[in-house]
């Protein structure tokens, strides 16, 4: 905030409030490289990944249950292995994942009297309580995830530790969800780019199956998914 | 002392600035044994009444419009969309409009009151586009912040360059910032992470502090305090970077610039802002880079010095402010 005029005598106010023309041009100078380090450096795009092709297509569906605006709630969406993503059915409030068996999609809803165990029929929507099953546990296959970052690494971890995707990305970059296909032990992320990635197993970076969900924060279960306890 | 050299040390004092034309005229009579003009009331205890009476008729206006808040939001949901528009451009419009009929009007508790006015009216700007954006236009989320920042941002502009107020002043850059930081990350493929809100709160306030300096956003103190000050929290922000130590030494860096740039012309303000800024970067930078071992004493030494440093600037620069002009 330098004042490059030579001191304005005190009985000369107006002198001293006079504008100077130096110091705003500097302010804009600094304005417009501001805003090109944000352009360079802040508002890059997310890793570019492969999509999926025949050897890493997933060859199950796959459950997302996310809060959608336009519905004012909590949605379940299923992505079939060709990468199409359907509504199923919304107003899911109080709900989370728990696992997709042959009673359809598991949700846990959480409530006054205790914790329900409802099931989605993930063909037309419809909804049925479970009351004799024990909800009291998560299930195996819908993981947390863990992200840290080295400079500009993210490391993707799974809850045992084990690194699943190193990637160079920008600090704004991150991994929000994971789940793990209990029988093939691929792994499905949802990506702050709103892309569902999935990750076969053994394999170092993942492939893109979905470019966007329309939504970066979600719960996901793989079709095949046990209820832990059930 | 006789008369002569009486008149000569008054002569002398009144041109160092250390007695007033009144102080010379009450000392001339007391000393020719006449009574002395009683003193004028001090400016200080007049202009302390002022503010008193000002303040509580802030705080009554404050009441005032929570009441009729309280009015509004229970008759606000049965209200139709225009008469919403209506209602919040009518109070909008009230306000800038008292504002600028009070303009011409002289006193700075007015000019104070016409700063407080035109800022309701860009809050009531900003409110009114919110509601015209989201019931009317069905602006899409993420375009919402640009365009309700963006309105107030256009309307406080041109009431700043009307009259140059700080709250407006104010108003203009949280509304500039809120429609160039909106824009931007509108169109960003990610959600903004902390190396773009950082680098923008760094340099666009360094940005305002500097066209702040150079008297173009004018009060030029409130400019470069709020430029300077946001400039170091964007150097925060940055910590949350992959390289929170790079942050901290750049806010180190700002903030040693800020501190001696309140050097040159006593800009105690500039002062104040860049020792804070050092209070709260030195520490975590000296506990980052020598880690737990060495990290408490460390810190405790550098507060201990910045203490003592800021004793000693603060001291100086009262002195160099205080000293009378010859």
């Amino acid at each position: 905030m330098a004042d490059v005029r030579p001191a304005p005598a005190p009985s000369d106010p107006t002198a001293r409030d006079r504008p100077v023309r130096a110091l705003l041009a500097v302010a804009a100078a600094v304005a417009v490289v501001t805003l090109g380090l944000v352009l360079r450096f802040g508002l890059v795009p997310p890793p570019e990944l492969d999509a999926v092709d025949a050897t890493t297509r997933p060859t199950r569906s796959l459950a997302l249950l996310s809060f959608r605006e336009a519905a004012d709630g909590r949605c379940l969406d299923v992505v079939a292995p060709d990468g199409s993503v359907r509504e199923v059915r919304c107003g899911l409030d109080g709900t989370t994942l728990a696992g997709w068996d042959e009673r359809g999609v598991l949700l846990l809803r959480f409530g006054p009297t205790g914790t329900r165990l409802t099931a989605v029929d993930p063909a037309d929507g419809t909804t049925r309580e479970l009351p004799d099953v024990d909800a009291g546990t998560l299930p195996d296959g819908r993981g947390w995830v863990d992200s840290e970052r080295d400079g500009a690494t993210l490391i993707v971890r799974d809850a045992d530790g084990t690194v699943l995707w190193r990637v160079d990305a920008p600090d704004n970059y991150r991994v929000t969800a994971v789940a793990t296909d209990p029988a093939s032990g691929t792994v499905a992320l949802l990506d702050a780019a709103g892309r569902v990635l999935v990750l076969p197993a053994g394999a170092s970076a993942p492939s893109v199956w979905v470019a966007d969900v329309d939504n970066d924060v979600a719960e996901l279960v793989w079709e095949g998914t046990p209820v832990a306890g059930d | 002392m006789d008369e002569d050299a009486l008149q000569e040390r008054l002569a002398v004092w009144r041109r160092a600035g250390v007695l007033t034309a009144a102080d010379v005229d009450r000392i001339r009579a007391f000393e020719a044994g006449t009574t002395a003009p009683p003193p004028p009331p001090r400016p200080a205890d007049a202009d302390r009444r002022g503010r008193l009476a000002e303040v509580v008729g802030y705080v009554g206006a404050a009441f005032t419009l929570g009441a009729i808040g309280l009015l509004l939001a229970e008759t606000w949901p049965d209200l139709s969309v225009w008469a919403r528009v209506a209602l919040a451009g009518l109070l909008t419009l009230t306000a800038l409009a008292a504002g600028g009929l009070l303009r011409g009007r002289r006193g700075p508790a007015v000019g104070r009151l016409v700063g407080v006015l035109w800022t309701v009216g860009v809050v009531g700007v900003a409110w009114t586009a919110g509601i015209v954006a989201a019931d009317v236009l069905a602006v899409p989320l993420r375009w919402m912040v640009p365009t309700v920042a963006g309105s107030a941002a256009v309307v406080a502009a041109v009431l700043l360059a009307v009259g140059r107020h700080v709250p407006v002043q104010l108003a203009t850059f949280v509304a500039l910032g809120g429609a160039v930081a909106g824009t931007l990350f509108a169109l960003a493929p990610l959600e903004p992470g902390a190396l773009a809100v950082g680098t923008l709160v760094t340099g666009g306030s360094a940005a305002w502090g500097l066209a702040g300096a150079g008297g173009w956003l004018g009060p030029r103190r409130s400019a470069e305090t709020v430029g300077a000050a946001f400039m170091l929290i964007g150097t925060l922000v940055l910590t949350g970077t992959g390289w929170p130590r790079s942050a901290l030494a750049l806010g180190v860096l700002l903030a040693l610039v800020v501190v001696g740039l309140s050097v040159p012309g006593s800009r105690i303000h500039l002062l104040y802002v860049g020792a804070v800024g050092l209070f709260v970067t030195v520490p975590q930078l000296v506990f980052a880079l020598f880690s737990d071992t060495l990290g408490a004493p460390a810190t405790l030494l550098t507060v201990g010095l910045l203490l003592i440093l800021m004793a000693v600037a603060v001291g100086r620069l009262r002195r160099a402010q205080e000293a009378p002009h010859g």
